[in-house]
């Protein structure tokens, strides 16, 4: 019986952890390839990133552009007009595939979501950041705006209301399941003392 | 003489069935139907210690392979239920009823009928489908006294 209850508990929570994954693997994964959306051909290469002045390579992973497709299309302005004037613009140089090189300017802003920016440039994600217990899973990606000289500018990662609302439906469907359980196990201890199957 | 008695305050979860002072488990359904004019149906259906569900005559048959528990309930708990107790051999002309200490007089009828719900099992038992039309537990316990006057009671026992 006790088994019975363990493996149910068990399966429970791979099939919670495999819907969060379900539910968020796409975007990581999307951000691991370079962006481009369906998974057809892309036409931005992939550069590899370079500290400046260390001339070291910190990752190969492209940064998603969302500039080169999709509906959210931001302008210089919009991004400026968003997010105001930033306490640090770091210039980073990337290199792609075709060894062509890429300037970043990624813009800093202080707090968390700066330095989710510099993790995502760096190719520093974490399987963690899948998860709703991590303060990354409610992040949007950085938002890419490429200007007209070629370099890219790099704005941090804004709250996602839409993964908060994820996360509060996930918690309360794990504050459920866990109260059922207690639940069922309180049942099933009054129903031992009964005679009845 | 057999004894047989149902302990409960009137739920089918706090409900114990004795047969012979020994408790019984395993049980998946009660029916009572003792009357006056010599109606004597006591059926009780069980899963046996094999697995196999048997139904049985209590007072005239075998209860094979029926699986005994040690008391669930304490002293403490039998304060809030009651105990109905049917002493018999079978024949209506030897049966005697008793609830709690006493021995009842007067019976017209005693109806009693017990069903258990089917548990689910597993991760059934967590996931379980509301939609789904319940096997609502049954508990119905009924007694009915001929007063002095003549008149008929109907009591509920529990």
């Amino acid at each position: 019986m006790k088994g019975k209850i363990r493996t149910t508990r068990l399966l429970g929570l791979v099939f919670l952890l495999f819907s969060v994954m379900a539910i968020t693997m796409p975007d990581i994964a999307e951000a691991r390839r370079g962006g481009s959306f369906g998974g057809f051909r892309s036409f931005r290469s992939r550069p590899s990133l370079v500290q400046k002045g260390r001339g070291k390579s910190f990752s190969n992973q492209s940064p998603k552009s969302r500039t080169s497709f999709g509906g959210t299309r931001m302008t210089s302005q919009q991004a400026k007009a968003k997010y105001g004037t930033p306490r640090k613009v770091q210039q980073t140089v990337g290199k792609n595939s075709s060894g062509a090189s890429q300037v970043y300017n990624m813009h800093h802003y202080g707090g968390y979501s700066s330095g989710l920016m510099t993790g995502y440039m760096m190719g520093h994600t974490s399987a963690l950041w899948l998860f709703p217990f991590h303060p990354a899973f409610y992040y949007s990606q950085p938002h890419y705006v490429e200007n007209p000289d070629g370099t890219i500018d790099v704005y941090p990662p804004t709250l996602s209301f839409g993964r908060i609302l994820i996360g509060l439906i996930l918690l309360f469907a794990i504050a459920r399941f866990v109260f059922r359980i207690i639940a069922k196990a309180s049942k099933s201890r009054q129903a031992k003392q009964s005679s009845f199957l | 003489m057999a004894t047989f008695s149902i302990e409960s305050n009137g739920r089918i979860e706090k409900t114990a069935i004795y047969f012979n002072g020994e408790q019984l488990s395993g049980i998946k359904e009660v029916f009572l139907n003792l009357d006056e004019e010599g109606s004597f149906d006591a059926i009780l259906q069980y899963e046996g210690t094999d697995k196999q569900v048997y139904t049985k005559q209590i007072f005239t048959e075998q209860l094979t392979a029926i699986k005994t528990v040690s008391p669930s309930f304490t002293e403490e708990d039998a304060i809030e239920l009651i105990t109905l107790t049917v002493e018999s051999d079978g024949n209506i002309d030897n049966t005697i009823i008793i609830i709690g200490e006493e021995v009842m007089e007067g019976v017209v009828s005693i109806f009693i009928h017990l069903k258990g719900a089917e548990n689910k099992s597993g991760i059934r038992k967590i996931f379980g489908n509301k939609m789904q039309i319940p096997n609502i537990p049954e508990f119905r316990a009924e007694i009915t006294f001929r007063n002095e006057d003549g008149t008929l009671d109907m009591e509920a026992i529990f």
